[in-house]
């Protein structure tokens, strides 16, 4: 493909930032990551693929029998349920067709985190921006719940202090505030320079009521509490102070680690003092995560059906409920479970129900009535991943020969034997 | 497989045919010339009484990309109805439909390719992924320039024309686009240094440029490539009350160089009466039958519930107050554009609203040419695409025009003249608009006519008094040579292709480019551009490279 020739790097789809700028050297059939490298990219590239076979009830079995299983287990199902999904934008496309055939109930593994974000969007609405973006203009970052780097490790380094400077001379010397945890590591976040990030301590389960209270001084509203979840009303007035002199400013959050109920009214309180700050200066809301292609799969179902995702297929038609459609929910009530998981080799949950993996070639070793090996996207298979600011979609390479099928090529194979019976 | 189309009334303005009875052959998915008598034909159509055209062409219209799968995603009640009993895959929505449904409704109307007039160029991938999974019809797009920081910073270094043409055209080559459309220009980006307005001959507060000066630049450099398509211009303040000067002074803005300003609708309002909002339409209308070097289509608006998604953050920003439902996502985007979608909902008895309906037919009635003005709605902003019907009729038949007139809001008729207007289009007009003058206007040279040679992309219509029903519906559809619908409903899915330009240019301005993404950006240049095989997409899709011809020395 001609984008490898000419940059001779690669995407790392190991997590929603898509870096690609990792370059790597191949030695012995053994892939090492040379320069740019996280540890998410270590171990996505660096990892020993086994040599796997599809397999019925952990038989090895060629991949027609394994494929007639898989449909006849789906043609036979009262209510199938797709879920896992981890795969990339041509995976997606092929899941759709099938769904669309056999009908089926589909969630992703990732749905719970991402939906908190999708609601917010569907209620209000919301103000965003994306990463070139934040690299050469924001010049206070509210970076709230968690200090990113788990998810992203890359993310201070390659987005904030990475590259030149579009605007003026340097990249903008940014405050970083870390509203979150008191036993967050926020050293991570201490630019090259020496500078530190600010960090108010605020426990994620008190983040609704700092954040409504945020929201409530960004409109410019009076609180008379002297303090709001242990933080004086001051710090607060404060923050909003550097919010409002900034010239662009970024909240930025991830909806994972936000994991409490109703978190989604939570964001929706960082997305209106986004709303609120524009009012008379820029800012912006930078929704991080993603990860197992979720943000693709979100998109492709999106121009598919007009959903994101949570949905049922029935009779060429979908429907669209964030909860009652979620896999946790119902994978006691489907027959017929498949997994989907080509980039991790991350098992299903356990169920009672007959279940059919298909995914990363290390799942083999998971019971289940059929499992279907695939080449992973990024490193056997060539394809298409969304970044997670969605604006951008890159392509992901293969850099390792793989003798299985792609996902989409399984896919079809169980769709033309589905039309068969 | 020889197919005979016979006796129909064919209305081919390319070959000046109104109305013509003639026969029509197809072979292989082109037309072409009248077969010797012992060559066995393989079918007839008789089309004996029926009107025949070019496939419908519609030049601008939000059918994918970003700020089109955002509208999906933010009104999941537009999809919910199960409006598709005969589809054969899941995927609906009326204001913001699905891919599919997009080619579908479409093919269902004789439209046989549409163009997404708003490419932000780094997101011309997802653009195409959607219009790969559109269906039936051809498709194509416009590369978003003029707020993008590269640009601006030649524009601000004052690098010469040359090397502007040069981006210009490795643009098109990178999104694989037909033509060049600006957005505010320069607005996007002053908005993102929190300017909230921005007039034709004010400066960029950064790089002290002006959206003149953009203009001037972008159509050159699209004249001077030999793109058939005339830079495409989203004008600077869309929708204010007096907005008019604006546009008008805009079209002296390029200096001769052709223009093509879209949904002029938006961009045609006066500040005059109680209300300070009056119709400039008169206005726009002479100045556009004295321009020759000026193209338009109109940006209708119908009254009901839409959603409005454009790549002007400055003015979707401005206008995300007045969302119905209450709820709007806006976007600054990669140092390269932006985006706002903001839902809406036009009530006939609102006075802008009302008014805003009539400027828009005011606009189509008054301009002479129909080769220079084309029907649109701006889909889904004026309203959806497939209200396309019911436009026509009110072009086309003044009593129904003047019995909606007689409903709308009281004072918004009072501010009209549109009751007094007696004209109606016809048959020819309207194949001009939507054939003949659109496929010249993109630079589809094989298509929107029936000569001998071109692609058998055909409509066969029953003519009715009602054309509302007539053009909702039509008897046949043939895409490429294939029946695609029959009677109004799908029959056969195609996949259709995507067409680009490809100027020549220096190639050496890749290292800087190269530079420039490694240094600013946070992506490489080579997973910017969008290669020939996405499109192809393992042969269900591919690429028909139009032919350009460059004026690099003369000037229009």
């Amino acid at each position: 493909m001609s984008n490898q020739q000419e940059d001779l790097a690669l995407t790392c789809p190991a997590c929603g930032l898509l870096c690609d700028d990792i370059r790597i050297k191949q030695q012995d059939g053994h892939l090492d990551v040379e320069a740019q490298g996280c540890a998410l990219a270590q171990s996505f590239f660096q990892q020993s693929v086994p040599s796997a076979h599809a397999k019925i009830q952990g038989k090895n079995v060629s991949l027609a029998q394994a494929v007639q299983a898989a449909s006849d287990l789906l043609y036979n199902s009262k209510q199938s349920l797709f879920c896992g999904l981890g795969t990339d934008v041509s995976g997606m496309r092929a899941l759709l067709t099938l769904v669309n055939q056999t009908g089926a109930y589909l969630d992703h593994m990732n749905s719970s985190a991402g939906l908190r974000n999708i609601q917010v969007l569907q209620q209000h609405g919301w103000q965003t921006t994306t990463l070139t973006e934040v690299k050469q203009r924001a010049d206070v970052i509210l970076i709230i719940g968690s200090h990113i780097v788990g998810q992203h490790p890359r993310f201070f380094q390659r987005i904030l202090w990475q590259g030149d400077a579009l605007f003026g001379e340097r990249l903008p010397e940014r405050e970083i505030i870390v509203l979150g945890p008191a036993d967050l590591d926020i050293s991570v976040a201490t630019s090259p320079t020496g500078k530190a990030a600010q960090h108010i301590v605020c426990e994620n389960a008190q983040l609704p009521e700092v954040l409504a209270s945020l929201h409530a001084l960004a409109l410019g509203k009076t609180i008379h509490a002297e303090q709001i979840a242990h933080i004086p009303t001051q710090t607060l007035q404060q923050l909003v102070d550097v919010l409002r002199a900034a010239k662009y400013s970024v909240l930025t959050w991830l909806a994972k680690e936000l994991d409490f109920p109703h978190a989604e009214l939570c964001i929706q309180q960082i997305t209106q003092t986004v709303r609120a700050l524009n009012q008379h200066t820029r800012s912006s809301a930078l929704p991080l995560g993603g990860s197992d292609g979720d943000y693709s799969v979100y998109q492709v179902n999106t121009w598919t059906t007009g959903f994101p995702i949570r949905n049922r297929f029935y009779q060429g038609n979908a429907e669209y409920d964030p909860f009652h459609f979620s896999a946790e929910r119902l994978q006691d009530q489907s027959d017929v479970r498949v997994w989907i998981s080509c980039f991790q080799p991350k098992p299903p949950p356990t169920s009672e129900g007959k279940t059919i993996i298909i995914g990363h070639p290390a799942l083999q070793d998971c019971s289940c009535d059929v499992f279907i090996p695939v080449r992973i996207p990024g490193l056997q298979q060539s394809g298409t991943l969304f970044r997670v600011d969605s604006s951008v979609s890159l392509p992901i390479q293969a850099v390792m020969a793989s003798e299985l099928n792609s996902l989409q090529e399984v896919l079809r194979q169980i769709e033309e034997a589905y039309h068969a019976h | 497989m020889l197919i005979k189309l016979q006796g129909g009334r064919v209305y081919d303005p390319a070959q000046g045919w109104d109305g013509k009875i003639t026969d029509i052959y197809v072979r292989d998915g082109r037309i072409v010339a009248t077969p010797n008598a012992n060559e066995r034909i393989d079918q007839t159509y008789d089309l004996q009484g029926k009107v025949v055209m070019a496939g419908a062409i519609d030049m601008h219209s939000h059918i994918g990309g970003g700020k089109v799968n955002i509208a999906r995603m933010l009104l999941p009640e537009d999809h919910s109805a199960r409006l598709n009993e005969h589809v054969c895959h899941a995927g609906c929505g009326h204001l913001a439909p699905s891919a599919l449904a997009t080619g579908f409704r479409y093919a269902e109307m004789g439209y046989t390719a549409a163009f997404e007039p708003a490419i932000a160029p780094v997101n011309a991938r997802q653009s195409h992924l959607e219009m790969l999974d559109t269906p039936i019809i051809d498709k194509g797009g416009y590369a978003m320039l003029g707020s993008d920081d590269y640009f601006l910073r030649m524009l601000a270094a004052k690098r010469d024309q040359k090397a502007i043409n040069d981006y210009v055209a490795w643009i098109l080559h990178a999104t694989q686009a037909i033509g060049i459309k600006v957005v505010n220009p320069g607005g996007i980006s002053a908005f993102k240094f929190n300017q909230r307005a921005l007039d034709l001959d004010e400066q960029h507060d950064y790089y002290q440029t002006s959206p003149r000066q953009v203009l001037l630049a972008l159509s050159r450099a699209v004249h001077e490539l030999g793109i058939p398509h005339p830079l495409h211009v989203h004008g600077n303040n869309l929708g204010v009350p007096g907005n008019v000067e604006t546009t008008l002074k805009t079209m002296g803005a390029s200096e001769g160089y052709p223009l093509h300003l879209t949904h002029i609708q938006f961009h045609s309002y006066g500040n005059e009466g109680d209300r300070k909002f009056s119709s400039g339409a008169a206005r726009i209308a002479e100045a556009l039958n004295n321009s020759p070097h000026i193209t338009a289509d109109v940006g209708q608006i119908l009254f009901n519930q839409t959603v409005t998604a454009s790549g002007d953050t400055m003015r979707q920003f401005a206008n995300a107050d007045l969302a119905s439902p209450n709820k709007s996502v806006l976007m600054d985007i990669e140092c390269d554009s932006g985006c706002g979608v903001v839902p809406f909902k036009y009530r006939d008895k609102n006075f802008v609203n009302a008014l805003q309906w009539s400027i828009g037919l005011e606009i189509f009635l008054l301009c002479d040419d129909p080769w220079r003005v084309f029907l649109t709605t701006d889909h889904p902003n004026g309203a959806p695409f497939t209200s396309y019907p019911h436009l026509i009729r009110l072009l086309m038949d003044k009593s129904f025009r003047n019995d909606m007139f007689s409903k709308l809001n009281l004072d918004a008729q009072s501010m009209s003249t549109l009751n007094s207007i007696d004209r109606e289009y016809s048959l020819y007009e309207i194949a001009i608009m939507t054939r003949a003058g659109a496929a010249k206007l993109v630079g589809l040279h094989d298509r929107g006519h029936l000569k001998v040679g071109a692609a058998a992309d055909i409509t066969v219509y029953t003519e009715q008094a009602d054309k509302e029903k007539m053009f909702a519906k039509p008897d046949y559809v043939f895409k490429d040579g294939t029946l695609v619908v029959r009677h109004g409903e799908v029959v056969n899915i195609t996949w259709g292709k995507t067409h680009t330009v490809k100027p020549d240019f220096d190639q050496s301005i890749e290292r800087e480019l190269r530079d420039y993404f490694a240094r600013y950006h946070t992506m490489q240049m080579g997973n910017f551009k969008v290669s020939a095989d996405e499109i192809a997409d393992d042969g269900r899709g591919g690429i028909i490279e139009q032919a350009c011809i460059p004026n690099r020395e003369d000037k229009a």
